[in-house]
């Protein structure tokens, strides 16, 4: 069985934001407005964080981008009175939107805060409905939605290599954010093929995990030199 | 209609056929299918071309039945490999944008107002025509003058085409780069920009230029940086006011009073000079007038008044010029944002005088010079008399970007009695803010073809919508900072939405309506046929090919670089089937020792420039004024410069202020002690004002600026919908007062002093 992770390189990522956007026009995440910034209520399932550090002129800023970590234990999953997250077996944790009830015990109970509940219908106007990508579904208000690592593009591989009449090779699958990461810091695969880059690199001294403290055991590995770690 | 579709998709049923797919994820499997069973709809990609910035990346658009639904890059292009930056990951919100003109617009009422009336395509073109039919025959074709942006592509043909046949000598085409271009015009006699080889350079010392975020062949530039950044051998040191994306991935940031680049350029061109740090055998064999330059540096700049005028440390200023000397090959690179100071040649000269002294034109790591692709040239233009008459009088030409736009803001006897507009960008923008009176009250007609309602679109008496890019044939050839020449091959990916017509089809229509002689030099049916015709250049050329995977693309060019060259395609039909396929051609070998082509000035020489030759630099600033404490610095953020577009873009706005955790607000920052004098807390909301109006903002206090400094992003959106945007009374631009770059005509953004304070509420 494969069990699909990333590996973010922070020394490659230059913050374009190309990965953020491309998340949203694949997943039909609608772009947020001057309300839900007032209120902390917009959606992006891909963020690129910043952490600046130092007084001027001394100052140092890194830029991390931060997709749901794929939890190998996920604190999310547990809390959920019906079953609408789960860890499926190749290690994704997805999200049923038609069992979602909105208790959003899961949104509290994330410690990375990387699930969002959709307090507003999402708003598109009736042109830029055209661009909703069919594979993947809309949402409604009052459902938790999360990064699924473009689950659906799995599922569209996987067909493609059944109607080929050949196993799923592990570069026939990669989420929109990777596909288009211009700098080449998010590298996607299998984390259990000792072949994979993945595998490689979440191996290497540079390597690290975001609040590995907790036990939750990331999918989503993070590459920097030096003092960042942790 | 394609949105009833959604209904029907959710359910989940539909179709799936067999149709070719460009997965885009591996090079190899570039040419295989999808077979989905639970897809609906048909599901197509198609290539095209990028155009949402100057770089023209190559796209795969995604479509089910006839919607667009994602883009993503085409893995073969050379540009982007597969990759799309944000603002091309948004690009189908400008596409589908509810902003989108509908049809042609006839404004109603006052000029001043902007009330339409729509009108039909017929009538739209007749009155237009008319009217320059009108201006011809009475001897007046030279007040006809066209404004657009400085594209690279045939549209700039076509355009050109009809003004000389028509009888104008006024093409206006605002260029972000003519400062670059002026300066690589008075050094090497090159009225162009040159490309820099990051590839093969160990330092780039960048004076603010804005090489990951700004420059149109980014996708290219941070491809190499992410490879360096893995393992290989790369230093950067930023040299700027302001902690731009740049100096965040820097090595080194080194901060410096706004203005002062050129300066310090010399400071450290005085430290190689003096200690003889360059190369001698270059100098000797490619550059003049060193001497001069030697002397000059000698006698004039001395270290300590360097340092006190651009704040740099004098140790820094040392030590910066010993890492260029040891780091070779080392490139010093500057942007036209240091044009934006009323100075900019000087700058710009200064810094590229670095790159003489180390010997890095043509050659590896240095700067080099594209060439330009072999297509097929237009046959030459038919002038009838009227035409004949027009050029042969004195008839003032435009000659700078300041020229051009003297000749539209002030009344003369020469002034535009017609003005066509299509997009001309943020630079004309800008004008427009502050002269937008003057235009109207001088220009009795102005027609623009605008795709969207904004700042343009307000000035015409007549709209005759163009679509976007994604909607018609166009080459595009790959911006000259890039050396490989490039020729993608955009075609529409849906047909023109509502009434809009490509500007293209609208200017060939009008030509064939303006008689016989306008018929004879414009024999083409459509415009792709114009675009096939200088395409099949690129098939009896002997060199290049249509985009391979990379494998091949190093195999041709070392083949090329021996001059050896083989035909891979027997016909000029399978070429052109081959070339719509892959989405463009590529030549990817660079000759070097090519004398002519990199100096084209008399001597075949680079030649240096004494400052004084110029302009005495650092005298101009600081006019002591107590009531306004703060320095403005007005600056670019990614791609919104370059491209009034980008605010029909949510997706792409919205992450714009992600290092300063805001979506839809501008900014100013504002550094931490300068902060705590006047009284300002970090987000605090702000008034921030300069003798000429004030602007609403959340104060950010950051420590990447300077002291004293109040810097503030242009162009930032502050409502998802652009209609929905009180931009005009919001714009930075309008603390702007009234200089200018001498050449370019650009507002100068960075002598403008403003102070602070707290606005009463939210
Ligand atoms: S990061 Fe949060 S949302 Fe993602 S699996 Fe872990 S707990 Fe769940
Ligand atoms: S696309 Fe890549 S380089 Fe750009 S912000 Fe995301 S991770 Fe960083
Ligand atoms: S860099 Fe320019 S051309 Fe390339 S994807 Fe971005 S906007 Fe489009």
């Amino acid at each position: 069985m494969r069990k699909w992770g990333m590996v973010i390189d922070l020394d490659r990522c230059a913050g374009c934001q190309a990965c953020v956007v491309a998340c949203k026009a694949e997943n039909n995440v609608v772009h947020s407005d001057p309300v839900q910034e007032e209120t902390f209520r917009a959606i992006s399932w891909m963020s690129v964080l910043t952490v600046m550090e130092g007084e001027y002129p001394d100052v140092k800023e890194r830029y991390f981008p931060r997709p749901c970590m794929h939890c190998e234990n996920p604190p999310c999953v547990k809390v959920c009175p019906v079953g609408a997250t789960y860890k499926n077996p190749e290690g994704i944790v997805a999200q049923v939107y038609t069992r979602c009830i909105g208790c959003r015990y899961c949104t509290n109970n994330c410690p990375y805060t990387l699930k969002y509940f959709n307090y507003f219908r999402p708003r598109w106007t009736r042109e830029m409905k055209n661009l909703l990508n069919p594979d993947v579904p809309k949402r409604q208000v009052g459902v938790v939605e999360k990064c699924t690592f473009c689950h659906h593009r799995l599922q569209k591989a996987k067909e493609d290599a059944r109607f080929e009449k050949r196993e799923l090779r592990e570069k026939d699958y990669v989420p929109a954010c990777v596909q288009t990461c211009p700098t080449g810091a998010l590298i996607f695969g299998d984390l259990e093929n000792p072949k994979s880059e993945v595998f490689r690199l979440s191996k290497i001294s540079r390597a690290f995990r975001l609040l590995e403290e907790l036990g939750t055991e990331p999918q989503v590995f993070y590459l920097t030199e030096g003092e960042w770690h942790g | 209609m394609a949105i009833k579709r959604r209904d029907f998709l959710k359910i989940g049923g539909g179709i799936s056929l067999s149709l070719p797919l460009y997965t885009c994820i591996s090079d190899k499997s570039y040419n295989s299918t999808s077979r989905s069973n639970w897809l609906a709809g048909v599901e197509r990609w198609v290539p095209s071309v990028c155009q949402a910035c100057p770089g023209g990346c190559g796209i795969m658009v995604r479509l089910v039945d006839d919607r667009a639904v994602k883009i993503e890059g085409n893995p073969i292009h050379p540009l982007n490999k597969g990759k799309v930056c944000p603002k091309g990951q948004s690009g189908l919100q400008l596409l589908y944008s509810s902003e989108r003109i509908r049809g042609p617009l006839k404004k109603v009422g006052s000029r001043n107002e902007e009330r339409w009336e729509e009108i039909s395509w017929d009538e739209a073109l007749d009155t237009v025509s008319t009217k320059l039919q009108q201006l011809r025959e009475s001897g007046q074709s030279h007040t006809v003058a066209f404004a657009g942006k400085n594209q690279q592509n045939t549209t700039d043909e076509l355009i050109s085409r009809f003004l000389e046949v028509y009888g104008s000598p006024h093409f206006f085409k605002f260029d972000e780069w003519a400062a670059l271009k002026n300066a690589y015009f008075v050094s090497q006699g090159i009225n162009d920009i040159m490309a820099v080889d990051f590839n093969n350079s160990r330092l780039i010392l960048s004076f603010g230029a804005s090489f990951l975020s700004n420059w149109p062949n980014v996708m290219e530039n941070q491809r190499i940086y992410g490879e360096k950044r893995a393992g290989g051998d790369l230093k950067i040191i930023q040299i700027e006011p302001r902690f731009s994306i740049e100096a965040s991935r820097a090595d080194k940031w080194i901060p410096i009073n706004p203005g002062s680049e050129g300066l310090l350029a010399l400071g450290i061109a005085s430290v190689l000079v003096k200690e003889r740090l360059y190369n001698q055998a270059f100098i000797e064999r490619f550059t003049s007038r060193f001497n001069e330059f030697r002397d000059y540096i000698l006698q004039n700049i001395t270290l300590d008044q360097v340092s006190e005028i651009t704040g740099v440390p004098l140790s820094s200023i040392i030590e910066i010029a010993k890492e260029f000397n040891t780091h070779q090959p080392a490139v010093a690179v500057a942007d036209s944002n240091l044009s934006y100071s009323g100075n900019g040649l000087f700058d710009i000269l200064a810094v590229h005088s670095l790159n003489a002294l180390a010997g890095n034109i043509d050659s590896p790591g240095g700067f080099l010079r594209r060439r330009q692709a072999p297509l097929t040239d237009l046959p030459p233009v038919i002038l009838d008399s009227a035409a004949k008459k027009a050029f042969s009088e004195e008839k003032q030409k435009a000659v700078s970007q300041r020229d051009m736009i003297d000749n539209l803001i002030n009344n003369s006897s020469q002034g535009i009695r017609c003005l066509l507009l299509s997009s001309p960008g943020h630079h004309f923008d800008s004008i427009i803010q502050k002269k937008k009176t003057d235009i109207l009250e001088n220009i009795p007609f102005i027609v623009s073809f605008s795709p969207f309602m904004d700042e343009t679109s307000s000035l015409a008496d007549i709209i005759l919508p163009d679509t976007t890019f994604y909607e018609k044939w166009q080459d595009h050839h790959s911006s000259p900072l890039s050396e490989i020449p490039i020729v993608g091959i955009s075609r529409p990916v849906i047909k023109p939405l509502y009434q809009s017509r490509p500007l293209e089809s609208t200017l060939l229509t009008l030509a064939k309506s303006m008689g016989e002689n306008f018929v004879q030099n414009f024999p083409w049916s459509d415009y792709k046929e114009i675009l096939f015709y200088r395409i099949k250049g690129l098939f009896r050329a002997k060199k290049g090919s249509i985009f391979s995977s990379s494998y091949e693309e190093a195999q041709l060019r070392i083949l090329e670089e021996r001059r050896w060259w083989t035909r891979q395609h027997d016909s000029e039909d399978a070429f052109m089937k081959d070339i719509l396929e892959k989405g463009g051609w590529q030549d990817p070998s660079y000759h070097f020792n090519e004398r002519s082509f990199v100096y084209q000035n008399k001597s075949r020489r680079f030649v240096f420039t004494s400052s004084h030759e110029i302009k005495d630099q650092g005298a101009a600033e600081n006019p002591e004024n107590g009531d306004y404490p703060l320095r403005l610095f007005l600056f670019d953020l990614p791609f919104t410069s370059t491209d009034s577009g980008s605010k029909n873009m949510p997706w792409y706005q919205e992450n714009l202020g992600f290092r300063f955790g805001l979506m839809w607000k501008i900014w100013v920052e504002v550094n931490p002690d300068t902060a705590g004098d006047i009284g300002i807390r970090d987000k605090d909301i702000v008034w921030v004002e300069s003798p000429q109006g004030r602007i609403k903002a959340v104060a950010r206090v950051f420590p990447g600026i300077g002291p004293d400094i109040a810097g503030i992003p242009l162009n930032k959106a502050e409502h998802p919908l652009a209609s929905k945007e009180e931009a005009a009374s919001n714009d930075p631009l309008h603390l702007l007062g009234e200089t200018y770059d001498e050449r370019t005509g650009v507002p100068d953004r960075i002598s403008t002093h403003v102070k602070i304070y707290k606005a009463r509420g939210r």
